[in-house]
């Protein structure tokens, strides 16, 4: 379980976020929703202490992110909109690599089924990284999430660049990720895909999150016209 | 954790291109200053054994003749042919007093360029200079010849530079430091772990193709090998702490290099080719031509008053003198002259202080301001464990007066007391005993760059520790 509490963030007195409050639950899919410079971004990387918040708390698990970020970080996934692997080594030993680090490790016939799992064609298991597509490399990002067994997981412009085939396959394996009962915050440009595959919507606007939603309660035409209405 | 990121980061090494070329190419280099390196020291021995092998032969020789014309088996002629004049053997049969290479020999040139390694004493002649070809001694911190000192003190550090400057900045820029961070590690852990490889990967590089290179060369195993991979192992740590340090600011790969690059030239060029300058504004060392004229002055003089000298020598020294007054003493040009050395010397002397002295404030110089670069403390230390430093060849033209001198000493009073060589007296003659009386100084430079490199880890410890992701994440 995911849940930002009153978080803010300045840069030199400049605010990117003004006490954004949201919760995702186990098997949510929340999707964040709004213009370059939102801060959409900024929520991520509080969520991975890849930064501090001004105040205010990033929690997961109930478990403060700025205060034990090796305890939260045991406990997310995070695929960033262009996954980056070690391309001298191969999608196996990536996985085994990075799962390791989180403390989990498998024996390579265990490795090959979360690879199977996460939709990586097996001819590719065994290649260096520096000659998979983006695609594949997102395979592998999923593939880390399941091994980790991870409870959340952070998404941050997964399917931008991604063509429609890979973009609905992932969709797929997010889907599969939320009934195992992951709780995934995912920033993304994509409205179609927002309705589709999320339970939860937020719009964000210079900061603040301007809207939150379920996404029964809206259609793509709705939300387009909502989502424009507070970018204009 | 560490053996993982141990593991995988060898494995990337291992598969990268760049870094077998890179090996390939360090191999080449060690293999090639190995070998001039030896082939200077085969030169050194082989001049020293010919010149041995020379007097060996021409003293045999000379033993023959003396013992026939002693037993009145042979005429020489003309008196000054005696072969048992003690002139003649005095100054033509010196002994060599030679300064062998040690076993490291062929590390460093150092200063063995520039001086000989061999000298044999005189009766007659200057004695400062002894075959000493430079007086004007450079304090030589810079360019030597290509040996595994250059490449080492020089090269070393660049391959390490080249090998660790983007180790951060490489995953920085690519993305997959941000995956990293996501996981529950240490960037502390992570980088010394990738580093830790990389520097094993350097240092068993080097010790390995040192082994190989030596063996090819078959030259002998010897524990000094061992502390020259110590001294190299630390000086290679150093550089690694710096690489360590400037990733920890997190700026691009190009900026690194730029920075990595720059600290290169101060500490390996800027900062040793300054000391010796200084060295040398501050502290100059006398003219040669200064000396050589200053003597030649002193000489004249004297030898226009060689009667007057002799003189009053012999009224100094009534211990000299002649037993039988009646017969004319054979050596009489001689006298005059070994009477007249001490007001030569006298007149040379402050001269030759003043070389020594400078020589000595430059040494002292350099030993004070060898603390400003581990480059300087590196070559010092290797010039010391070669046996090739200024203070080696100090030692020995110290030691090579002072037997000068015991020559002089066996000779001058047995031609005051006109006497002549037997067959039996060259068992008697003083033999050289060169061995070095060098205070050895490459623990204490091994122990300085220690500290370096202790220095550099700790502001790097600091540095992390007032850091937070963003400063690596920031793109």
């Amino acid at each position: 379980m995911l849940e930002a509490v009153n978080l803010s963030k300045s840069y030199n007195g400049v605010s990117a976020l003004k006490g954004v409050s949201f919760k995702v639950n186990k098997g949510d899919i929340f999707c964040l929703l709004g213009a370059n410079g939102a801060g959409k971004t900024t929520t991520i990387n509080l969520f991975l202490n890849f930064i501090s918040p001004t105040s205010g708390q990033a929690l997961i698990n109930q478990v403060d992110t700025a205060q034990q970020p090796l305890a939260t970080k045991k406990m997310l996934a995070y695929i960033p909109e262009n996954l980056m692997l070690y391309p001298n080594l191969t999608g196996v030993e990536n996985l085994h690599y990075f799962s390791a680090l989180a403390g989990r490790k498998y024996p390579s016939a265990e490795l090959t089924n979360y690879l199977n799992e996460a939709g990586l064609q097996e001819v590719a298991h065994h290649q260096r990284v520096s000659t998979y597509s983006k695609g594949m490399r997102q395979k592998v990002g999923v593939a880390i999430a399941l091994a980790k067994k991870a409870d959340v997981l952070l998404l941050d412009e997964p399917t931008s660049g991604l063509d429609p085939k890979a973009s609905n396959e992932f969709a797929a394996l997010l889907k599969k990720l939320s009934e195992l009962g992951v709780a995934t915050l995912m920033a993304t440009h994509d409205l179609f895909r927002a309705i589709e595959t999320g339970t939860h919507i937020g719009i964000m606007k210079e900061g603040n999150l301007v809207e939150s939603m379920t996404t029964d309660q809206i259609n793509h035409q709705d939300l387009e016209r909502l989502y424009l209405k507070h970018m204009n | 954790m560490f053996r993982l990121h141990v593991k995988y980061e060898w494995v990337s090494v291992w598969r990268d291109r760049w870094v077998v070329v890179l090996s390939l190419i360090f191999f080449g280099l060690l293999f090639f200053a190995i070998r001039n390196g030896q082939e200077k020291v085969l030169e050194r021995q082989a001049s020293i054994a010919k010149a041995r092998g020379e007097l060996r032969q021409a003293e045999s020789k000379r033993r023959g003749e003396i013992d026939s014309v002693a037993r009145g088996l042979r005429q020489y002629g003309e008196a000054r042919r005696n072969p048992r004049l003690l002139s003649t053997y005095g100054q033509r049969m010196g002994k060599v007093v030679a300064m062998d290479a040690q076993p490291l020999a062929f590390v460093a040139t150092g200063q063995s360029d520039l001086f000989t390694h061999f000298a044999k004493p005189k009766l007659y002649g200057e004695v400062y200079s002894l075959g000493f070809s430079e007086l004007a001694n450079p304090v030589q911190l810079l360019f030597g010849s290509f040996d595994l000192a250059f490449v080492c003190v020089y090269l070393l550090p660049l391959l390490v530079l080249a090998f660790s400057y983007n180790l951060l900045s490489s995953d920085k820029e690519s993305g997959s430091l941000r995956l990293t961070l996501s996981q529950p590690v240490s960037l502390f852990s992570w980088l010394v772990a990738k580093l830790a490889l990389r520097y094993a990967v350097v240092v068993g590089l080097i010790a390995a193709t040192l082994l190989i290179v030596l063996a090819w060369h078959g030259i002998a195993m010897s524990t000094g090998l061992f502390w020259l991979l110590l001294l190299i192992c630390v000086y290679v740590l150093f550089w690694f702490a710096v690489s360590f340090l400037v990733s920890l600011f997190g700026w691009s790969s190009g900026q690194n290099a730029i920075v990595l690059v720059s600290v290169w030239v101060v500490l390996v060029l800027l900062v040793p080719s300054i000391v010796s300058q200084l060295a040398n504004a501050v502290y100059p060392v006398p003219s040669r031509i200064n000396m050589i004229h200053n003597y030649r002055v002193a000489e004249a003089d004297a030898e226009k008053r060689a009667s007057e000298i002799l003189t009053s020598y012999y009224r100094d020294h009534p211990e000299l003198g002649q037993q039988d007054s009646t017969v004319a003493n054979q050596y009489q040009f001689w006298l005059k002259y070994f009477a007249s050395v001490d007001v030569l010397k006298k007149a040379v002397q402050p001269v030759l202080d003043e070389y020594d002295g400078a020589l000595a404030q430059q040494q002292e110089w350099v030993d004070r301001f060898k603390v400003l670069s581990p480059a300087i403390l590196f070559q010092d230390g290797l010039n010391d464990l070669a046996g090739t430093s200024t203070a080696h060849y100090t030692d020995f033209r110290h030691q090579v007066i002072e037997f000068n001198e015991t020559w002089r000493n066996y000779f001058i009073p047995r031609m005051f007391a006109n006497e002549l060589l037997q067959a039996s007296d060259l068992d008697q003659l003083p033999e050289p005993r060169y061995q070095s009386r060098v205070q050895p100084v490459w623990a204490i430079d091994l122990l300085l760059i220690v500290v370096f490199a202790a220095v550099v880890l700790g502001v790097s410890f600091r540095v992390y520790q007032t850091s937070s992701a963003e400063r690596w994440l920031a793109s």
